[in-house]
């Protein structure tokens, strides 16, 4: 990608029941100057839509919760349809922290970079509360993407990331559920889009930590992705 | 004939006129119908006449005519637990599909002031 003068970045939200943090997270991003907010609401049963329509943000709902992965396939073809030269993914829950955009957006924007994907595990990287069983699965999760796509990264299942539009356009997410993080990485292999890895801060929240992956869920999602994996050999 | 028999026997001919009015009544379909038909003539076979299965058992090599018919049915439930998994994936792909693209289509957009954009 060349250097933009005015890129249109998008931040697109995948929100299911958050209430509770989602209006904080959209306050700071709108404070900060990033007014191209996309809400995806998942099916919620709480008022997830109504806080994206009362703050004037881009609202689009499911009416059924089809995952993670389905909501970022969403916002990510609104933002396209909308022009967006680069589009970050950003949780709801809070433990994301808006100054790092700035971070990743930066590759992008200087370097022609594709992907820029946010760690929380590479150097200068801040965790906060983090428990020591996600430590754990996060750290497996690494090594089985390494052997399903061959990708080394330090960070697996950060929800936080940057796309350049090309690679918003080339990446395909058909993984409903919270496999798409690992799919993301197997893409990215897959056209060979170039990436960089950007320490952030993540900070646990009560919050992300009651929404988080249980063990169940970890075997699922590797289960998912080497169906998948099978399927497209 | 002995209470196997008479148990694979009823449950046969109870799948087999419970089909029929399944399908009168358009709840199946005739693949589906065509496929129970079947199940349903192999009970009432291997249940009059189970030493038919002796010849099965001669033909895969297994000791006993009942274990060849053990045997089939757990490939048989195995390729069936497969179709129905990838009938439940296909329906699955269907509806995310449907869900997002109306989701798009119901996106609501701001109206906005001019400010300073990022």
């Amino acid at each position: 990608m060349s250097k933009m003068a005015e890129p249109k970045i998008f931040v697109v939200i995948p929100a299911y029941n958050e209430e509770k943090t989602l209006a904080k997270v959209i306050s700071e991003l709108k404070s900060s100057g990033y007014c191209n907010i996309v809400l995806v609401d998942d099916g919620s049963q709480d008022n997830t839509s109504l806080i994206g329509l009362k703050n004037s943000i881009y609202t689009l709902r499911h009416l059924v919760n089809l995952g993670q992965g389905a909501a970022l396939r969403t916002g990510i073809l609104f933002a396209l349809s909308q022009g967006a030269d680069i589009i970050i993914t950003f949780d709801a829950d809070g433990q994301h922290q808006v100054s790092d955009i700035p971070k990743l957006v930066k590759p992008i924007l200087q370097a022609g970079v594709d992907v820029s994907l946010g760690s929380r595990f590479c150097k200068g990287a801040v965790v906060e509360n983090i428990p020591f069983s996600r430590r754990l699965f996060l750290k497996l999760g690494i090594i089985f993407t390494r052997i399903i796509s061959g990708i080394k990264v330090t960070d697996t299942h950060n929800g936080l990331r940057a796309l350049s539009r090309k690679a918003a356009q080339k990446i395909n997410i058909s993984l409903n559920g919270m496999a798409h993080a690992s799919e993301i990485l197997d893409e990215i292999s897959k056209h060979k889009l170039s990436y960089v890895e950007v320490p952030v801060k993540i900070r646990y929240t009560e919050q992300s930590l009651k929404k988080g992956q249980s063990t169940l869920n970890a075997f699922k999602i590797a289960t998912r992705v080497i169906i998948k994996k099978l399927l497209d050999w | 004939m002995n209470l196997f028999q008479l148990i694979l026997v009823f449950v046969g001919l109870t799948l087999l006129v419970s089909s029929r009015i399944l399908y009168s009544y358009k709840k199946i379909t005739k693949s589906f119908l065509a496929t129970l038909i079947f199940s349903s003539l192999i009970m009432l076979i291997v249940g009059s006449f189970p030493e038919i299965t002796s010849f099965f058992s001669i033909v895969l090599g297994i000791g006993r005519g009942a274990d060849a018919v053990v045997y089939l049915s757990i490939i048989f439930l195995f390729f069936m637990q497969i179709k129905i998994n990838l009938r439940l994936t296909e329906l699955e792909h269907k509806l995310s599909k449907f869900v997002q693209n109306l989701a798009l289509e119901n996106a609501k957009i701001p109206k906005r002031k001019k400010t300073k954009k990022k």
